[in-house]
């Protein structure tokens, strides 16, 4: 961050950091950030969750209270930019911490780091561990040897893109697609729509996998290995993610 | 209040034999039951204890960020 933009600001700053998926997972760099800053946002990955944040910074505050159950989730994006840049432009060094990977299905992230930075004050975005970190370590899987297809479930359904049978491919938010609101319970009718789509690229009997990175130290992810036909009828964890491996190898 | 979650959280990372981890839970004040859970390894079992000690009767908001 330069001098003179942090002069022309007031000192204030942003950085935002991933918190991993786990509390162990937060990087060195990251922990250095969070107990430099003045305040502390945190989203965390559920209902109650970060506590362990708040004992590691005083002025933690989560941004929990941005959702509303109902109401679309990008208002919920857009009052939590506001709730990290409010204290930016009162001079605070301000951290954001986020679940996972920070700049990973993260929208409010890195638009608080644009319009931090159309606003005149220094803004960074810290890397960390993601979802798909642990799945790569959980599952076995070197996406260097094989490549992969990465894509958000709605998003791989209302725009159709081609497979490429000899990679991996893997659809995030599963239990939420073609949802736009704050929920509070997955919705299982999109899987329906997602294995007929999938049935047009692999075999019904293809093995999938719907996994589950798991938030504690020492307690296994969730795998579940199960034919592709059988996925309409899962009762996909609302944190699940879903692992195509390769139709050909 | 989950007193297993906050165990998990403050556990320091390394790895652990299930009777360290039971005297390490044990120290932490965790009761028999929670000491099954812990070393069972098993998510779905800890998140169901977790839930029912938070008494969340909401259940888990989802906070997909996309």
């Amino acid at each position: 961050m330069s001098q003179s933009r942090e002069a022309s600001t007031g000192g204030g700053s942003l950085t935002v950091i991933g918190t991993g998926i786990r509390p162990q997972q937060l990087t060195p760099e990251s922990r250095h950030a969070l107990l430099e800053a003045d305040d502390l946002l945190y989203l965390a990955a559920e209902p109650g969750g970060g506590s362990w944040l708040e004992r590691l910074h005083p002025n933690a505050r989560s941004l929990e209270g941005c959702y509303v159950a109902g109401e679309e989730r990008r208002s919920a994006y857009e009052a939590m930019v506001e709730a990290i840049l409010e204290p930016v432009r009162r001079g605070r060094r301000v951290c954001a911490a986020f679940y996972g990977h920070p700049g990973v299905f993260v929208t409010p992230s890195h638009e608080a780091v644009r319009r931090a930075h159309a606003d005149g004050f220094p803004a960074r975005m810290l890397p960390a561990v993601s979802a798909e970190d642990c799945l790569y370590a959980d599952l076995g899987i070197d996406p260097g040897r094989s490549g992969r297809q990465s894509y958000e479930a709605t998003e791989f359904l209302e725009h159709p893109r081609p497979v490429d049978g000899r990679a991996y491919l893997i659809l995030w938010q599963i239990s939420v697609i073609g949802e736009r609101r704050a929920v509070s319970s997955p919705r299982y009718a999109g899987l329906a729509e997602l294995a007929e789509a999938l049935l047009a690229h692999y075999p019904p009997e293809h093995e999938v996998v719907v996994y589950e990175a798991s938030p504690y130290p020492l307690v296994d992810a969730i795998v579940e290995r199960l034919p592709l036909v059988a996925l309409a009828e899962e009762q996909v964890t609302p944190m699940a993610t879903l692992v195509i491996p390769p139709r050909e190898r | 209040m989950a007193k297993i979650k906050d165990f998990l959280e403050q556990l320091d990372a390394g790895t652990y034999t299930d009777e360290e981890l039971r005297e390490r839970g044990d120290r932490f004040g965790l009761d028999g039951d929670q000491l099954d859970d812990v070393v069972s390894h098993d998510l779905n079992k800890i998140k169901n204890a977790i839930k029912r000690e938070s008494g969340n009767p909401k259940g888990q908001l989802l906070k997909v960020v996309m």
